[in-house]
Order: structure tokens, then sequence, then C-alpha cells
């Protein structure tokens, strides 16, 4: 027993603990079960407490519950400090004789505990699976690299059809969701369950806001990414809450009608549907909050992206190489903007001057050779000789930047 | 919660329902609720106020950089800059190089020209 204890204090704060009574939020995250059981220790009523003596006698006998009956007030009051055997005897005697209202209470804690720990979980799953580190699962997209740092993969290009079914299969997981494990106190079957559709609910309504804020992104975007792609542009746009991008570009993509859905709330007389009403309602106000900001950013990015289209009309007519690149957040996705404006006579000078420099570069090899040769320095040549590789490795870059030449020669000459 | 749900389409302003009609809230909390859906909506407008801002400076600042490249083209100079331009909902970044391309080449064959001298003073004999 001694031993048991000893390395019990190891992971205990130290220093003397002192009881007092303070406000318990049970639907908080800073919930401490050990307080609550102190505390329903504390102000039980006279019954609770003889039943409570006669089961401390049994266990512990009764010097022992001499001892703390002895100290019992002095412990309330705070006024002496409540030695770690004296708590965990406590603590472990009072989960029996709770109160009815402790009851209720602990279990107002389990039910806002498994709302909150189902839409977190599922939330930190979905993230990790799009954009995390947890590369466990099959379905995993992210990887790590060669130097042990995570990234997530590129987003998985998609088209409507392809889009659809990324909704209903997010839409299958919300509803594949299951009832959450409980703590402290097992929660009926029925408790559980609406615990169970409150989430799916909240879950379900933020889906339904993301898939709104994609489809009006796409809508916005598209006739800007066509127009863009007219001129040359590569654009896309990346949906990074469902880690996936749509070429639209390639102007595929017709956007497609939402196909998420909400449940209809159904009223429900349960223990604990005060605090759901609550729950959802600042849940719900929430979402709506954020999809306003959200939605802010889209009308400006539609103003943005119009201005951009004007400047780039502008760059087509300086006599420069311009190289963009540019990102605009929609409400619910980045469009992500990549354009090289080449001007004809440019493009051709650009060739022109790769090809001189290659002749150049030979000329000037030659040249150099040609003199040590005349000269017959063959002891500097034979220290020079080695560059030839030197040579060749310079030839090849710029052999490669002739072929770009050419390239945008064709493109925009 | 029922078993036989009903599925309907997301509609934002049945968030506004859920809290006028849930019997289950106080006022207080209806009050609160209030608050905060019309704090957002003030803070949604501000942002709005300075993402315009921030994108009318853009486009600004964009059009006096490309008066300020056309004029230099005219002028036959040839420069190189990497510029970025932070809009309200995203940021453009934008490099040029460019000027008087007919100055490169003739440079190019004057160069030609002297290696051609060099190897005509060496093997001359």
């Amino acid at each position: 027993m001694r031993y048991r204890y000893r390395t019990r204090r190891q992971y205990r704060p130290r220093g003397k603990f002192f009881f007092s009574d303070r406000d318990i939020d049970f639907t908080g995250d800073s919930f401490s079960y050990e307080q609550f059981l102190l505390q329903e220790f504390f102000s039980t009523d006279v019954d609770t407490l003889s039943r409570i003596r006669d089961a401390y006698t049994v266990r512990h006998g009764k010097q022992a519950f001499d001892y703390l009956s002895r100290k019992y007030h002095e412990w309330r009051e705070g006024d002496f400090h409540l030695t770690e055997l004296m708590r965990d005897r406590i603590l472990a005697l009072m989960p029996d004789f709770l109160s009815p209202k402790a009851i209720h209470d602990l279990g107002l804690y389990e039910f806002s505990q498994a709302i909150k720990g189902i839409i977190q979980k599922h939330e930190r799953n979905r993230l990790k699976l799009y954009n995390g580190q947890d590369g466990s699962a099959s379905g995993d997209r992210a990887h790590f690299t060669k130097n042990r740092t995570w990234r997530p993969s590129a987003p998985m290009m998609l088209t409507v059809e392809d889009w659809r079914d990324h909704i209903a299969n997010e839409m299958r997981a919300i509803e594949s969701l299951t009832t959450w494990p409980h703590r402290y106190r097992e929660l009926e079957a029925e408790e559980a369950d609406e615990a169970l559709e409150i989430a799916r609910y909240i879950l379900h309504l933020k889906l339904a806001q993301c898939e709104q804020h994609v489809l009006r992104d796409l809508s916005t975007m598209l006739p800007y990414g066509e127009r863009l792609h007219n001129i040359g542009a590569k654009v896309r746009y990346e949906a990074p809450e469902f880690g996936v991008a749509f070429d639209i570009a390639k102007g595929a993509h017709s956007v497609a009608m939402p196909i998420s859905s909400v449940p209809e709330l159904v009223e429900s007389n349960g223990e604990y549907q005060v605090y759901a009403d609550r729950y959802m309602a600042y849940e719900a106000t929430n979402v709506q909050v954020v999809a306003g900001h959200a939605e802010c950013g889209a009308a400006v990015s539609d103003m943005d992206l119009h201005l951009l289209l004007e400047r780039i009309a502008q760059l087509h007519t300086t006599n420069r190489v311009a190289k963009l690149d540019s990102s605009f957040r929609g409400s619910g996705g980045i469009l992500i903007v990549s354009l090289e404006v080449i001007p004809p006579n440019f493009a051709r000078a650009q060739f022109v001057r790769s090809g001189f420099k290659v002749l150049l570069a030979c000329g000037a090899f030659i040249v150099g050779v040609a003199v040590l040769v005349r000269f017959a320095l063959w002891p500097i040549l034979v220290i020079v000789l080695p560059a030839l590789f030197l040579f060749v490795g310079y030839l090849q870059g710029e052999f490669g930047e002739i072929r770009n030449a050419a390239r945008n020669l064709r493109k925009h000459g | 919660m029922d078993e036989n749900k009903q599925l309907a389409k997301f509609d934002g302003s049945r968030i506004l329902d859920v809290i006028n009609q849930s019997p289950n809230l106080t006022a207080e909390d209806k009050r609160d609720l209030e608050k905060q859906m019309m704090s957002g909506n003030v803070e949604v407008q501000k942002k709005a106020l300075e993402m315009l801002a921030k994108s009318m400076q853009a486009g600004n600042d964009l059009d006096s950089t490309l008066r300020i490249i056309e004029a230099l083209d005219k002028k036959g100079i040839y420069i190189s800059e990497k510029m970025t331009f932070e809009f309200g909902s995203g940021r453009v970044e934008v490099q040029t190089k460019g000027g008087d391309t007919k100055l490169i080449i003739p440079v190019l064959v004057i160069l030609g020209i002297i290696i051609i001298a060099v190897l005509l003073i060496v093997f001359w004999d």
C-alpha cells in the first residue's frame, strides 16, 4: 500500500491541498471530476452521509472513520489540508453516493462532451485525411517527405461528377458516425443517440455551408477562369477544406447544384433538450457569422479578378516579358492564376540571343585553345583541358534555353 | 431526434428560424445570439470596407507601376523587377523584364567580331 501511494505522489502536484467550493461548468472543457466528487462529499445531506459512514467504516475501519469525522468540518471549510490518502478514499467512495441532481449534472457533462467529441473527432479526421499528419488511414493522401517533415499531397483534381461523389462521401462519413464513449457516467441509449443526432446536424450544417461556398466560388470565378485561360493563363481553384482542386481554366466545369442537406430539426423531450437547443443555436449562429466573413471575401475576390483582368490586358500592350503569379481567396477556397506574357519581338530576341550566346561561347573557347596551341603553351593547355567538361555542361544549359526560347517563339511569336 | 428525419436543402435564413422558434432558449440567450449575429455583421462590413480599400490601393499601385514601365520602355531602358501587390482577397506577384531588345543583338555581334579578329591576328601567318 505504502509503495502504491509513493508512486502516485510523483504524478501529483506538490504542496498541500485545501478544499474550496467552486462553480462547476458541466458543459465546459475545464470540468474536474475530482473537484466535483469532493464538492458532492462535502455538501451531501445527512442521510447520505450516514450511508457513507457505514461504507467507509466497512472499507477502512472505525478508527479511520473517527479521524474523518473529526476533520470533516475543517476540511470542508478549507482550514486544514486534505491528505492524498483521505482524498483518494473519498474519491473512491463517492461515485456510489451521488445525489440525483449530481447524476443529472454528470449526465449533462457526458452529453455535452459526446456532442463536442463527435464533432471535433470528425473534423480532426477530415483535416488529417486532407492535410494532416496521421498517415495511417488508407485514404490518407498526405505523406512524409525524405527529411521526415510532413507535407500534404497535392489536392486531387476533380470534375463536377467527382465533386458530387466527394460530397456524397462526406455525407456518408457523417451518417456513419457512432455514439461517443462515456467517461464517468453512461448515458441512456436514447440520450447517446440524441447527442449523436445533434452532432450530425451540426456537421451537416457545416458541410452544406462549405459546399455552398465552393459552388458559389466556382460560379463567380468560372467566367474569369475561362477568359484568363483564353489569354494563356493557368487557372486552378483549390478547396483545401475538401483537399480538392478544379482546373477551371479548361472551362469543363458547369456549376453543379448543391447536394448536401441538413436534417430537419425534430423536437425531443429528452432530459438535456434545453442544453441541446442552446448548443445548437450557438453553433448555428457561429456558422452563420463565419459564412458572412467568407461571403465578404468572395465578393471582394470578384472585384479583384475584374481588376486583374484589366491589368493583364495592359501588360499585353507593353514590350516586356511579364510573369504573374496570383492567388485570390473566395468564400470556400483559393483561385490560383499564373500567366507568362512574352511579346513576339521579345520571343524572337530571346531566341536570337540564346543562339548568339552559344556561338560566342564556342568562339571564345576555340580562341582560347587556339592561342594556347599557337604559342605552344602546353602545360597551361593540360591544366585547362578539364575545363572542357565544364564547358560541355554550360553548353547543355544554353541549349535548354534555346529550346525554351524556340517554344516561346512558337507560342507567342 | 426522429429516426425518419426529413432532409431539406440548407438555407442560411433557417438558422434565424431555429433561434427564434426554439422554446428552450431564454430571452437572455436570444438577445445574446442576436448580439453575436449583429456584431458579426458589423465585423463583416468593416472587413469588407478594409478589403475594398486594399484592393483599390493595389489596383492603383499596379496602374502606376505599369505606367512607369511603359515610360521606361519608350526610353529604351532595359530593366528587370519583381513586385508584389496585396489585394483585398489575395496577392499578385509580377515579375517583368524588358526594354530595348535591339541593344542586345548588336552587343553580341560586336563580341563575335572581336573573337574573329583575335583568331585572325593569332593565325595570320
